[in-house]
């Protein structure tokens, strides 16, 4: 008996032994096809109903109890996989997953991809590039920021532009990151497009509040948009030729399965068009020239080592290119305008054990613009001189950060990490140089170049407590200037708690510290304006945001999602009422500006359909926008510029069959807040002879600053697509039009003087109104795109 | 006209399918077309405006030595006020030198100002000068200036062809050299005028005229009265050498440089202006208040010292 009972309790005690081990599932999960890495992938195992997520280079990791395991690998788009297996030892697998037919149809049926209320993350949206292309686009050409501003809590500048005002931010508060590294200008052509080519980018996430830890410099949001990696196993391309631009993506493996590439290439062709135009009308002897295009390239590397270690390099350059030029035997003339960014990353990937991950990056991020007049003729004598010049202005970074990812068991997803960072400003320098028998001149004024240097560190923690899940996290900065350090702690913290399988409760708090500024009108962003550090007489911005929200899932379809949110703005900055700062260099621009508060608050509502032939979402926000500086508006707080009361977006997809797509979307949303004359002066006189009638030049003024709204937006743009598999390529028509059924959105307010005549001509009645003008009526595009 | 298949036809294309996609683009075309009338960017549309107390509103901007002073007097509209101004014909308007009353202004109908006559020219380099006006109607205002000491041209030299002007032309060009004085804030404005004859068959009649300047130095701006501006913030206290053109041809008739030396309130007015005339129907600008120092009232009183130069 006593036999019994030990061999029993022995075989207890082994059984509880082989319980209590854990063991370590990790690896990669990347796409079937292509190689490519698949971020923030779901993984699940149904016996504990404990999971994790792929980092964003594919990692996963898993610590389960050593028993049978049941693990589901899933991600949108692409065909789940289950794996059952016996875990008795640390195990490393890497799993490929293969895309579904077509996007829209994804029938994911068993398993569960991450649903909304799932994260303890909030305020955080990811538009996948895929259904970025099919939304419909202005002039055909698919812009990324453009459909970011389709979702709520994100505005759009005026019409047409691609700045985007999140809760109540300004575009220089948007950290703008292309494989990590800073983007300082994202805008071609003023801001009609932006500088992303969608053809090369994987993914697009928007965080607007509950800022992790690892995220800082930016008051407002953060968008990451990742470039592809290359097809690791096969050669592939994709491009298009539209109304005012073409654009052509290749990638494929150098080495198959170890080695890709990708390179992408986009231009416009006015000047390929007006330009022959132009030289036609040259006189004999003359030669004309103009520059009128932007660019993109996008290039990426990536090299495989070994399961551990993969290295990405990375590059991105791209300008707007404006200028003219006249030259006749012994004269010249030669002037123009160019703007653009050049952005470079090498990142190293090391999977140091089975629960540590690290990434390791170098970057370079620069902007700069260039404006040149140059002439060169032959005086009276015949001698020679000539007439240059150079504006330059622009930012420089440099930078190195080391990420690693920490997953010691499913309750806890641990990162931590710092970078430093040089940055170089040149808010304006004129080289001017005068060649002449007589007289040289070469001089430079305003090179009052800045450099700084800002050092960041964080911590953070994804802990699970049953139901309760929460980030909680810390950033530190510093950041040097001048002599002067400006330091902060940023406290971070999201919490989800899930009421049952398919709602949950989140709340946020995040403190944010922004060392560098842009100088920028508020009515449009032009590359003239300028990025310029915190000094001793200008503080950095700060803000704490705060939100509160509700996220739920139907019927594994539908996803909605209720935020409220509160923000506080400290230091934010503005032209002076009156300044100007074009060249930056006739004055210190730190007496241009004044800094000042601002303050935000709304409800988001976000109701979004993933799956089926018609997907889509229906965005709506509720918010107050405010500012306050002493040195303007009398120091009255006003009305943010982009204050608008209600903005309803809705953005509908619907494949009619394998070969038709219709989209569609409309926007509505409250005017925007101007300033308008209140009353108007002569400032001359002209007698004219007549002292009865003499005649007054006059000016309008007075009225404080946005206390007035222009009339409604709202607008809605169709396409429609053709789509062709042939048999080792496929193509598509894409038809569309912008502001399809012809809504004059106003872009601006002017005082105008109508008059009424009586049917002899003679005059009956003159009143003075407002009148609103519009810009961009009904625009209809075409385009042809190819895949093979 | 709607465009369609059976009043169109493409026969150099045969699939249906494309002839249905050529349609649904020309319609978008003709659509578009008719969208651009520029009718169609612009309506009228009711904005509130509170109402607007009329008040006096001066520009009133002399020079050292001018023996003629002439300042318009008038008053402020609401915006939407469909009234023509007024010139209050019966105000009081008188300028007074460091405290003691220089002159009373009379008012001129021929040119609608209110003039006053200083035969031993306006101006003493230091002194302050306070403008007053008072109407039955509006309630007064004043303000008030000092005139600062003209700084002096150290050299200026005609250079016929002597640069290429922002539009690529070859055109006569003065380059003028000048000493800023160290510390504060000077503040200058340029301004050419040439002085004619001609013989109208029985007397000789003379008359000046202006003379457009520009300059491809970016530090200078606009002013009224084809002035060119600059501050001295880029130069202060050291020498300073400009070059000016002019597509007029500088080496003919008799012409005179006036290099001036301007209060603050006056180059922020004539900065300002130009800001607001670059400003008017442009969506891009922000609005912009121009400089006003009146008290109780509108516009600008301002003083510049001057430097003359003849140019042979």
């Amino acid at each position: 008996m006593n036999k019994v009972l030990l061999t029993l309790i022995g075989l207890g005690l082994f059984a509880y032994s082989l319980h209590a081990q854990r063991h370590t599932i990790s690896g990669y999960i990347l796409d079937e096809s292509s190689g490519e890495n698949l971020l923030a992938a779901n993984v699940y195992e149904s016996k504990s109903g404990t999971g994790t997520t792929s980092n964003t280079y594919g990692f996963f990791s898993l610590t389960l109890p050593a028993d049978s395991v049941e693990l589901s690998f899933s991600y949108i788009g692409y065909q789940p996989k289950s794996l059952r297996f016996l875990l008795n030892k640390d195990t490393s697998i890497t799993i490929r997953l293969s895309s579904s037919v077509s996007l829209q149809t994804v029938e994911v049926t068993a398993e569960r991809l991450e649903r909304i209320e799932e994260s303890s993350q909030m305020s955080r949206m990811e538009v996948p590039v895929e259904q970025i292309k099919k939304l419909p686009a202005l002039l055909g050409e698919v812009d990324v920021l453009k459909a970011l501003q389709l979702l709520p809590g994100v505005q759009s500048g005026g019409e047409g532009q691609s700045g985007l005002y999140v809760r109540g931010g300004s575009p220089d508060q948007n950290l703008v990151l292309l494989d990590g590294v800073p983007v300082y200008n994202v805008s071609h052509l003023l801001g009609i497009f932006s500088v992303f080519n969608a053809d090369a980018l994987k993914n697009v996430t928007l965080t607007k509040g509950g800022f992790p830890a690892r995220y800082g410099g930016r008051l407002s949001s953060i968008l990451e948009i990742n470039m592809k990696e290359g097809n690791l196993e096969e050669f592939h391309g994709e491009g298009s030729i539209g109304l005012i631009s073409s654009k052509l993506t290749l990638e494929g493996p150098i080495n198959k399965g170890k080695t890709a590439f990708l390179l992408s290439g986009r231009r416009t062709y006015a000047d390929l068009i007006f330009g022959p135009i132009i030289n036609s009308t040259e006189e004999e002897g003359t030669d004309l020239g103009v520059k009128l295009f932007f660019y993109d390239l996008n290039a990426k590397l990536q090299h495989k080592f070994n399961d551990k270690h993969r290295l990405f390099a990375s590059a991105y350059l791209g300008a707007d290119v404006f200028g003219n030029s006249y030259k006749e035997s012994d004269e010249s003339y030669d002037t123009g305008i160019d703007w653009g960014n050049l952005i470079s990353a090498l990142r190293w990937n090391w999977q140091l054990n089975n629960k540590l991950f690290a990434n390791t990056t170098l970057t370079y991020s620069r902007y700069k613009i260039d404006f040149y007049i140059g002439t060169s003729l032959r005086d009276e004598t015949g001698s020679p001189t000539s007439f240059d010049a150079k504006y330059l202005s622009g930012i420089k970074d440099l930078a190195a950060k080391v990420d690693f990812d920490y997953i010691p068991n499913p309750n806890h997803y641990i990162r931590f990490g710092g970078s430093v960072t040089g940055h170089e400003y040149s808010p304006g320098a004129l080289a001017v140089k005068n060649a002449s028998p007589d007289f040289k001149l070469d001089t430079l004024l305003g090179s009052n170049r800045a450099y700084s240097t800002e050092y960041n560190a964080y911590i953070e923690d994804d802990i699970r407590w049953g139901a309760l899940k929460a980030n909680i996290g810390l950033h530190a900065s510093a950041f040097q200037v001048e002599g002067k350090w400006y330091s902060s702690l940023q406290p971070r913290l999201g919490l989800r708690y899930l009421m049952n399988n398919d709602l949950a409760i989140k709340a946020s708090y995040s403190t944010m510290w922004q060392y560098i500024n842009l100088l920028t009108s508020e009515s449009i962003n032009l590359p003239t304006d300028l990025w310029v550090p915190s000094t001793r007489r200008i503080a950095p911005q700060q803000s704490w945001q705060t939100a509160l929200g509700v996220a739920r899932t139907f019927n594994d379809k539908y996803e909605i999602s209720i935020e409220g949110y509160y923000k506080e703005m400290k230091n934010v900055l503005s032209y002076k009422e009156g300044a100007s700062f074009l060249f930056g260099f006739e004055a210190d621009w730190q007496d241009q500006v004044t800094q000042g508060q601002g303050e935000s608050y709304g409800l988001e509502v976000f109701l979004q359909k993933k799956k089926g032939k018609t997907t889509g979402w229906i965005g709506y926000t509720l918010s107050w926008n405010w500012r306050q500086f002493d040195e303007i508006n009398n120091g009255k707080r006003f009305p943010f510029r982009y204050d608008r009361r209600h903005d309803i977006s809705v953005a509908v997809t619907h494949q009619i069959n394998d070969r038709i797509t219709l989209s569609g979307a409309w926007v509505y949303g409250t005017g925007n807040a101007i300033t308008l004359p209140l009353y108007r002066y002569p400032t001359q006189v002209w007698g004219n002879g007549n002292p009865a009638n003499p005649y007054f030049e006059e000016i309008e003024t007075g009225g404080e600053k946005n206390a007035f709204r222009m009339t409604d937006y709202h607008r809605m743009d169709l396409s429609i697509s053709f789509h062709k598999k042939k048999r080792k390529w496929e193509r598509t028509w894409v038809i569309g039009f912008y502001n399809a059924y012809y809504h004059r959105n106003p872009y601006y307010v002017i005082s105008d003087t109508e008059t009424q005549y009586n049917p002899d001509g003679t005059i009956k009645e003159r009143n003075r109104v407002f009148k609103e003008i519009s810009i961009l009526p009904i625009i209809p595009s075409v385009s042809y795109g190819f895949k093979f | 006209m709607v465009l369609n298949s059976r009043n169109i036809s493409f026969p150099f294309i045969k699939k249906r399918k494309m002839k249905i996609k050529l349609y649904i683009f020309l319609n978008l075309i003709a659509l578009f077309s008719l969208s651009c009338d520029p009718e169609n960017f612009s309506q009228v549309v009711t904005i509130e405006i509170p109402p607007h107390e009329s008040a006096l509103a001066i520009r009133a901007l002399f020079q050292e030595s001018d023996t003629t002073l002439e300042l318009l007097v008038a008053n402020s509209l609401g915006i939407l006020d469909k009234n023509d101004f007024e010139i209050p014909r019966e105000a009081i308007v008188q300028l007074y030198e460091d405290e003691q009353l220089l002159q009373t202004f009379n008012y001129n109908p021929i040119n609608s100002k209110f003039s006053a006559s200083i035969n031993e020219g306006f101006g003493k380099a230091g002194s302050s000068y306070r403008l007053e006006v008072s109407s039955a109607k509006y309630p007064s205002i004043k303000a008030e200036q000092i005139l600062p000491t003209a700084v002096p041209l150290t050299s200026a030299i005609l250079k016929p062809d002597g640069t290429i002007s922002s539009d690529g032309d070859r055109v006569d060009a003065i380059e003028i050299e000048f000493q800023d004085p160290a510390g504060g804030e000077n503040y200058y404005a340029i301004a050419a005028f040439r002085d004619n004859r001609f013989f109208d068959g029985t007397d000789t009649v003379t008359y000046t005229s202006n003379v457009y300047l520009d300059s491809n130095d970016p530090l200078v701006s606009y002013g009224e009265s084809n002035f060119l501006i600059m501050p001295d913030k880029a130069f202060n206290g050291k020498k300073y050498k400009l070059l000016i053109y002019s597509y007029d041809e500088l080496d003919q008739g008799d012409l005179r440089l006036h290099f001036m030396t301007l209060t603050k309130d006056s180059y922020l007015f004539h900065r300002s202006m130009d800001d607001y005339y670059n400003a008017v129907d442009n969506p891009f600008a922000e609005p912009v208040n121009v400089h006003s120092n009146i008290q109780n009232g509108h516009g600008i009183f301002g003083l510049g010292a001057v430097f003359e130069l003849k140019i042979q």
